[in-house]
């Protein structure tokens, strides 16, 4: 069943948990996949790229498994793409955590989080979004909505593409977005009710 | 601040330990799962504790079903010997890897296993308990507790779960000074679990720092004879919990 001709592509580069999404998107009786062939990607009117752990051996796997070429050629289509916590992080050109190149569709660089301050890193658990610009992917969210983030780096705070910040010891860019290209630092697949509505609105964005 | 049910799997069922042994049936660990889910529990801890005796890899049939239940980040721990395993475990959809026993017997693992995973993955879990005058790790009777607090560290988890194994289970309040040493003995974020059973001896946790809460008794037991009954304080009062510590 399909919501609006959709069709979800969660990506799986082997680099992040594309698992989780489809439960959600299911969920939400969405039309979705798993992507394996990165030749496939410009099939679906939708793109996910989950991701977890370190940076240089995501954007090695991104690179060796053709991935690079394709995932820009669908961004500059404008259909919607959205990198998730180091799929955000990919979205950008370099990282401070290791060496290896993002695909630098967005202008941004990602630096370690502050533990100048009382909280420790990695940030695991729930927090809110400061919205700095109002946007389709976070209309209708509930005024106490709280996301799970779980990570050790971020794009700190201020880049003009930003539209939420979140704080830990210092503000980072929870979610960044320009034109069809958008980042959340968080895990919608994990933040249940409030994670759900992000994702239904990115499936009508 | 998170308050996490700290669930315990033996075979393909829950069960409850007391100071870490005996084991009282809890129910399916599938519908215990989806009612966590449905009180919106902050995150759930999944722990094996049958497989490193067994020798048994994870059961990921079973923790791909638990997961498929749950919008909401899984921890799982249990069984873990290679960061394959740890991998695979991951890609059933498990947020959290959980090493205990591998910390001691493969000191390589947790290293493997974080680069494999992210550091932000991997939990280095460690069993507490208090002996004569000093801490002692179960089953590491050659090395301390600030060893492996150092090791974890060094070789890159990305949170600790610490447990009291005397008050496991019991309900009797936390070993706040067995907290209060590991958060000065470490950088990393602290998952407390033993003892725990109300919300203001988890504001206690919280205020001293401690990242986690975890509890299982206090989840799964109801009245004065235990009786089985799968309970989570509501999000208001948990948020009014953590206004209460944000605002001394």
């Amino acid at each position: 069943m399909t919501k609006g001709g959709s069709k979800v592509g969660v990506i799986d580069a082997g680099i992040g948990t594309w698992r989780a999404f489809l439960t959600i998107l299911d969920y939400l009786r969405v039309d979705a996949e798993v992507v394996r062939s990165p030749e496939s990607i410009a099939n679906y009117s939708h793109i996910v790229l989950p991701g977890v752990g370190h940076f240089t051996p995501a954007a090695t796997r991104l690179e060796e498994g053709g991935w690079v070429a394709p995932l820009k050629k669908f961004a500059e289509s404008g259909k919607p793409f959205l990198g998730v916590c180091l799929g955000m992080q990919l979205l950008g050109t370099k990282s401070v955590e290791g060496p290896g190149a993002g695909l630098g569709l967005i202008d941004f660089e990602t630096t370690p989080l502050s533990s100048d301050g009382p909280f420790r890193v990695p940030n695991i658990g729930w927090n809110r979004l400061s919205v700095n610009k109002e946007h389709h992917l976070l209309q209708n969210r509930a005024q106490d909505a709280r996301f799970y983030f779980s990570h050790s780096f971020a794009v700190t705070e201020g880049h003009s593409a930003s539209v939420a910040s979140t704080s830990h010891n210092s503000p980072f860019s929870s979610v960044i977005v320009r034109d069809n290209v958008a980042g959340a630092q968080f895990h919608p697949e994990k933040s249940q009710l409030h994670g759900i509505n992000f994702l239904e609105n990115f499936v009508s964005w | 601040m998170r308050l996490t049910p700290l669930l315990l799997l033996k075979g393909d069922a829950l069960t409850k330990t007391e100071g870490f042994t005996g084991g009282k049936y809890v129910g399916d660990v599938v519908n215990t799962a989806r009612i966590f889910n449905d009180k919106q529990a902050d995150e759930l801890t999944l722990l094996d504790i049958e497989a490193s005796l067994t020798g048994n890899s994870p059961n990921f049939k079973l923790i791909e079903e638990v997961v498929s239940e749950c919008f909401l980040p899984i921890s799982y721990g249990g069984g873990v010997r290679t960061s394959e395993d740890a991998r695979r475990l991951v890609d059933c959809g498990v947020d959290k890897v959980v090493l205990n026993t591998a910390l001691i017997s493969d000191p390589r693992l947790l290293g493997e296993v974080a680069s494999s995973i992210g550091a932000s993955s991997t939990v280095a879990s460690i069993d507490v308990m208090r002996s004569s005058d000093q801490y002692k790790v179960r089953n590491a009777p050659d090395s301390t507790l600030s060893q492996l607090l150092r090791n974890a560290q060094e070789n890159g988890a990305g949170e600790l779960l610490i447990q009291d194994v005397i008050v496991d289970g019991t309900k009797s309040g936390p070993n706040l000074e067995l907290a209060r040493y590991i958060l000065s003995e470490t950088d990393l974020p602290v998952i407390y679990g033993g003892g725990v059973s109300s919300l203001d001896q988890t504001k206690d946790l919280w205020r001293i720092g401690v990242g986690a809460v975890a509890a299982g008794a206090w989840f799964v037991f109801n009245g004065p004879h235990d009786a089985v009954l799968i309970s989570y304080p509501t999000r208001q009062k948990i948020d009014m919990a953590m206004s209460e510590v944000v605002s001394l």
